[in-house]
């Protein structure tokens, strides 16, 4: 399915009727779907994500092509789909304890099965399940199934938990949102201001709210936002000042 | 001519700004008042329609990277856009109406000359405005605009 967007958007045509009309030229993005740089995927996914990791991984192909190729002075753009998927790869990578030998070609054919359905407008229910042989399978349900060497003991425990994570990364995609870690009342939602950080529930960016904050207090954030909670404000700062932790609560 | 202000941009501006409205000819309405908080991207060319609009005011704080691709998938929807970026230390909600206020004649006569969407980025020095068009040939020979 996202191959299929991708291509659509890299000629111009929409999936929604109405979005793209009167422009002959290439469009990047249809209204309504997010597209992320890297940093800003590393960022929503933090704290485990890096760039580099994503860049790699875009490297490896894992990830597929981005929506924009990076080059100087302007940065690779990924989709919505690109940012679960890195979020998924990570998942994996860290649950099922990879041998160093192993991470590369087994990540790729788990990533390449897991995607091609996880991603499909029919859902297929996911089912992890160990082998005789040590080895991890992965099922559809439909007769369709693959096996990769972890090179490693897989503690049983763990495979509900991915079968769980996985549900989870097709409601995401399904609700085109993501939760940040640790930051309860912010999300990346692809249809809201192109997918930016915002405070969950509006239409405002954590830039935003932390570029007022350099000048009003939070008792003035409060009345800009009467509707909006203290710690979402206060989370929203903390969230762009991540790592830097200026802002007293 | 009717202009949105975005979720996030203090209400309050829009009422100051229709004080002078007879200097700049334009009604600027906020989206707090026409739609309920968490309006998705798709939805803003049809609230545009449905209220007469012209165009929406956001916030241009922040290189986000991606934002130019999203400015251009509005004007693809028919809105225009206008952004506020206020010089550095010049952050406070009144810089920000009054940067607005200043340009205000420019902003009306840019949109009003507009035979299709446009981009008005405002900042203390004035203002800059593209066309679709422009944005995309930009974008595919360079940097982001």
């Amino acid at each position: 399915m996202y191959i299929v967007r991708n291509l659509l958007v890299q000629v111009g045509l929409s999936e929604k009727e109405g979005q793209v009309t009167g422009s002959r030229e290439r469009r990047l993005m249809v209204l309504g779907e997010g597209v992320y740089t890297v940093a800003e995927v590393a960022r929503i996914l933090r704290p485990t994500m890096t760039s580099r990791k994503v860049h790699y991984w875009l490297k490896k192909g894992i990830l597929g092509d981005p929506v924009r190729p990076g080059s100087p002075g302007r940065p690779a753009l990924l989709s919505f789909e690109q940012l679960l998927m890195a979020r998924t790869v990570q998942h994996l990578r860290d649950n099922l304890q990879f041998s160093l030998q192993r991470i590369a070609p087994s990540i790729e054919i788990l990533s390449s099965f897991v995607f091609g359905r996880l991603f499909d407008e029919e859902w297929y229910m996911l089912r992890f399940f160990e082998t005789d042989r040590g080895t991890i399978g992965v099922t559809d349900g439909l007769n369709h199934s693959i096996e990769v060497d972890t090179g490693q003991f897989v503690m049983p425990e763990v495979l509900p938990e991915l079968e769980a994570f996985l549900n989870k990364t097709r409601q995401d995609w399904e609700r085109h949102e993501v939760d940040i870690e640790g930051f309860p009342h912010l999300v990346s939602n692809a249809g809201i201001v192109g997918g930016s950080p915002t405070i969950r529930e509006t239409r405002i960016e954590t830039a935003f709210v932390a570029y007022l904050a350099r000048d009003l207090s939070t008792e003035d954030l409060r009345n800009l936002y009467p509707y909006v909670e203290k710690e979402a404000l206060l989370e929203a700062v903390r969230f762009e000042s991540w790592g830097r932790e200026k802002f007293a609560a | 001519m009717k202009v949105i202000l975005d979720e996030q941009l203090d209400p309050r501006s829009a009422t100051v700004l229709n004080v002078i409205e007879d200097r700049h000819g334009c009604t600027f309405v906020s989206l707090r008042d026409l739609a309920p908080p968490k309006t998705q991207d798709i939805e803003i060319p049809n609230i545009c329609k449905r209220f007469d609009a012209v165009a929406l005011v956001t916030a241009d704080v922040k290189d986000f990277g991606a934002k130019a691709v999203y400015f251009e998938a509005l004007l693809t929807a028919g809105v225009s856009v206008i952004t506020l970026r206020p010089q550095k230390r010049a952050s406070v909600l009144e810089a920000q109406t009054a940067l607005l206020l200043s340009w205000s004649r420019e902003v009306a006569n840019a949109l009003r000359d507009a035979s299709s969407p446009v981009l008005i980025r405002v900042n203390n020095s004035g203002i800059s405005t593209r066309s679709l068009e422009e944005l995309v040939e930009q974008a595919s020979s360079s940097g982001t605009p």
